[in-house]
């Protein structure tokens, strides 16, 4: 078989080292995403039993605020939703990842690299939306 | 599919093309998130400055929100700055083919998750005392 001489000499290896630190890193992967489903589960707890209560309370504290309580619980859900979606890649990074260095299966650590990258997409995305959104609400309250 | 390691090496196989591209995509996005972490601690210590100065007039009053401001902006500096090393030691070494490069790289990977990790135990720790202290209080003046 003719070599490709576009590609290194030398490939980079998943060796011991680095596959000790994935293991440790999927560790703590997984820990973190338990948690976020766990508190999922409460907040989602919260919203279905409390739900009437806390719009209430919203309406008699802030009445400006009286008709958009369908509002604010919709974004609560979408809020639950990106936060179980990137706890499940989370998840997956850290299982597959695992696996794949256990089983030296190329296909299953790959699985879970993709599940990192699309984790830190989602994540990027947010944090870039937080931050416009923090510095539009500080541009305005300093315009009061 | 098994890769091209022998049975008694456990740990080596290698980085095929599509880990590379993998790998490259989560260091860019990971740089992103690193960056906008740098900015919003940034902005989150200036708005509370300005915000305490403003309203006020006594500025001892103001200390303890901007110190409070400034500790978790430290703490998101440093978080942050793992996720920088992961991303930029992840995407030297895939240019470089620097294998001590991409080993540190998966190791600043791990320190992030665990320092996530240890972030949440602390909160959920301090969480829970406080709601032993409120179930004591409640009970003690019921």
């Amino acid at each position: 078989m003719e070599r490709n001489f576009d590609e290194p000499l030398f490939d980079l290896q998943v060796d011991r080292e680095a596959g000790n630190h994935f293991r440790e890193s999927s560790k703590w992967a997984k820990f973190l995403s338990v948690v976020s489903f766990i508190a999922i589960a409460i907040v989602l707890l919260v919203l279905i039993f409390a739900a009437t209560a806390m719009t209430r309370a919203l309406e008699e504290f802030r009445p400006e605020f009286a008709g958009a309580s369908g509002f604010f619980v919709a974004v609560a859900i979408v809020g639950v939703l990106i936060v179980f979606f990137t706890s499940y890649l989370l998840f997956r990074f850290a299982t597959l990842t695992k696996q794949g260095i256990e089983r030296q299966d190329q296909i299953i650590f790959n699985k879970g690299l993709l599940a990192l990258k699309n984790y830190f997409m989602i994540y990027g995305v947010v944090t870039m939306l937080t931050l416009i959104l923090t510095i539009i609400s500080a541009v305005t309250n300093f315009g009061k | 599919m098994n890769t091209n390691a022998s049975p008694g090496d456990f740990f080596s196989f290698g980085i095929d093309a599509h880990s590379r591209e993998l790998l490259k995509n989560s260091a860019i996005w990971a740089k992103i998130i690193a960056v906008v972490g740098f900015i919003s601690a940034g902005v989150s210590v200036l708005t509370t400055v300005i915000n305490k100065l403003a309203v006020n007039a006594n500025i001892f009053a103001a200390i303890g929100p901007i110190t409070g401001s400034l500790i978790i902006a430290a703490i998101t500096v440093s978080l942050n700055l793992f996720l920088l090393r992961f991303a930029s030691n992840i995407s030297d070494s895939l240019s470089n083919m620097n294998q001590q490069q991409f080993n540190s790289g998966a190791s600043n990977l791990r320190i992030y998750f665990k320092f996530i990790g240890i972030l949440v135990i602390i909160f959920l720790s301090l969480f829970l005392l406080a709601m032993l202290f409120f179930i004591m209080g409640t009970g003690l003046s019921g």
